[in-house]
């Protein structure tokens, strides 16, 4: 008897067209529509709490945003409040005066200020200095033979204008390893700060009269000034 | 009307979309919030604890550059003058060039430095124009100037360090960028008020240091106190090219270059130079020079 009265209804329900699509289509199936008038019912009880929670949430961040959080992210130099952007804009404009400040103390410091004196002596500074490559180059031999061996340089040619230096000279061993101990002075000379595109030596070997082995060498390199 | 009646007079739908709508905004001050925490964590916390320094860094230099600068007001101009007599001279006479060259070889030659006087070529003075540009810039002219000298190991050194040496007119000439700067800072550590005497120091007539380096030294030593700023102030000094050019000048080539008013030398650079190994110790050396004036 119930299931006949629920189908009447839900045939009316259909045939009724000022019913909406929504309860006309649950009313074929009465879960649906039991279900979609619930999500209304539900969204209009959600609507005022929701508001309120919403409104009371935004108040909160507002306030936060205009009075606390300026307490923690603001920083007070000269007088003025600046924010973390400015607070780095502000200590990037005082590096620059600090760098300005330097240049024109260390002007001050110095005594010649004439630019083209300045210029010279910038340009003299720039060349290859002969004393500073020859004691490195004797250094260097002195360090790195072993044994009995001597490195000997016999020529040492700079070129300033081409900032070319070239070298001749021998290494001599009482046992075969000269050539070896060619390679390693070499390694040296190649490592050294102001070697740059260094042509190295063929190696080859000969013993002299007395029994001593030689490696001549004859190598270039360009003098590169320390930056 | 109070904000229970504007609510309850707002639809459901209206109140949902309000809602949605702060939500919204509150989303938006939350990322804000983020950002702003996130800002001063990685930029305004570090910039904040370098500003401190820089501030203090800053009061220092402004007293150092007024304190130079009333330094320098007094005592300017003289070695701007020497410069332009001596060092870049106008004319590209080549007296006193020569005569340098003259008493540089008798004295290599008096210290058996030197086996015979040797001769000095001299070409024609050609333009020379400088690297770096600029409307302060003047022009300038070389003139080469070559010899052939057979030496000895120390003769040898004294003239290669004599062609480094010429055209220096005070102690800060002698000293590289860096050795300034490092004295420069070690000042600033340990007495930025001092700073009047390192001027004074790098100043100094380079000839009248080598002759009595300590005396010099002393008067700006006694403007520091702790013994760390001696030890690293003679640290750079004896690194540096002042210790060679001190031994250079400090002896008979000195004292020469004094009595016969041969200082301040003319700028020379070397542009070629040969050492051959001759055997016994002995180098014969051929070097060549361009020796610096001013265009007219």
């Amino acid at each position: 008897m119930s299931n006949t009265n629920t189908q009447t209804e839900a045939e009316d329900a259909l045939l009724d067209p000022s019913v909406p699509n929504n309860v006309r289509a649950g009313s074929a199936r009465s879960d649906t529509v039991v279900c979609d008038v619930a999500e209304t019912t539900i969204l209009e009880r959600i609507a005022t709490p929701m508001l309120l929670f919403s409104g009371a949430l935004f108040v909160l961040l507002m306030f936060s945003w205009l009075f606390i959080l300026p307490r923690f992210t603001r920083f007070d130099v000269a007088g003025a409040s600046l924010t973390p952007l400015e607070m780095a804009a502000y200590t990037q404009q005082q590096n620059v005066q600090l760098a300005t400040l330097e240049q024109k103390r260390d002007e001050l410091v110095l005594p010649q200020t004439d630019p083209t004196y300045t210029a010279l002596k910038s340009e003299k500074n720039q060349l290859p200095d002969p004393l500073l490559i020859r004691t490195a180059l004797i250094n260097a031999a002195g360090t790195v033979v072993t044994g009995d061996a001597t490195i000997a340089i016999k020529t040492l040619d700079v070129d300033s204008a081409t900032n070319v230096v070239s070298i001749t000279g021998d290494v001599v061993t009482k046992d075969p390893s000269s050539m070896t101990q060619l390679a390693a002075y070499i390694d040296a000379v190649e490592k050294m700060p102001f070697v740059s595109h260094l042509q190295r030596p063929s190696f080859t070997r000969t013993q002299d009269g007395s029994g001593n082995f030689h490696s001549p060498f004859s190598m270039q390199f360009i003098f590169s000034p320390a930056q | 009307m109070k904000l229970p009646q504007i609510i309850h007079r707002l639809s459901p739908r209206m109140q949902l979309l309000t809602s949605t709508g702060l939500l919204g905004l509150s989303a938006l001050l939350l990322v804000a919030h983020a950002v702003d925490v996130r800002q001063t964590r990685d930029i305004g916390l570090p910039a904040a604890i370098q500003l401190s320094s820089i501030e203090q860094h800053i009061s220092i230099l402004k007293q150092q550059a007024d304190a130079a600068q009333l330094t320098a007001s007094i005592s300017g101009g003289s070695s701007e003058e020497l410069l332009h007599v001596y060092t870049l001279p106008a004319d590209a006479s080549l007296d006193r060039l020569v005569g340098t060259f003259t008493m540089l070889f008798n004295q290599l030659q008096k210290n058996n430095e030197l086996q015979s006087v040797p001769s000095v070529q001299v070409g024609d003075t050609i333009d020379a124009p400088l690297r770096a540009s600029g409307a302060s810039l003047q022009k300038l002219q070389k003139t080469p100037v070559s010899f052939d000298a057979v030496t000895n190991e120390q003769g040898l050194k004294t003239l290669l360090l004599f062609s480094n040496v010429s055209g220096l007119l005070t102690v800060s000439d002698a000293l590289s960028q860096k050795d300034i700067d490092t004295l420069i800072a070690l000042t600033e550590q340990e007495n930025p008020a001092a700073i009047t005497s390192l001027e004074e120091f790098f100043a100094t007539d380079l000839l009248q240091y080598a002759q009595d380096p300590g005396a010099f030294e002393d008067q700006l030593m006694r403007s520091f106190s702790s013994d760390s700023f001696a030890q690293s102030f003679h640290a750079v000094i004896s690194a540096s090219q002042l210790a060679d050019v001190s031994q250079l000048l400090h002896g008979g080539i000195g004292q020469q270059l004094d009595s016969q008013k041969l200082w301040p030398l003319r700028f020379l650079t070397l542009s070629k130079s040969s050492v051959n190994d001759a055997g016994n110790g002995l180098y014969r050396v051929s070097l060549s020079f361009d020796a610096y004036s001013r265009a007219q």
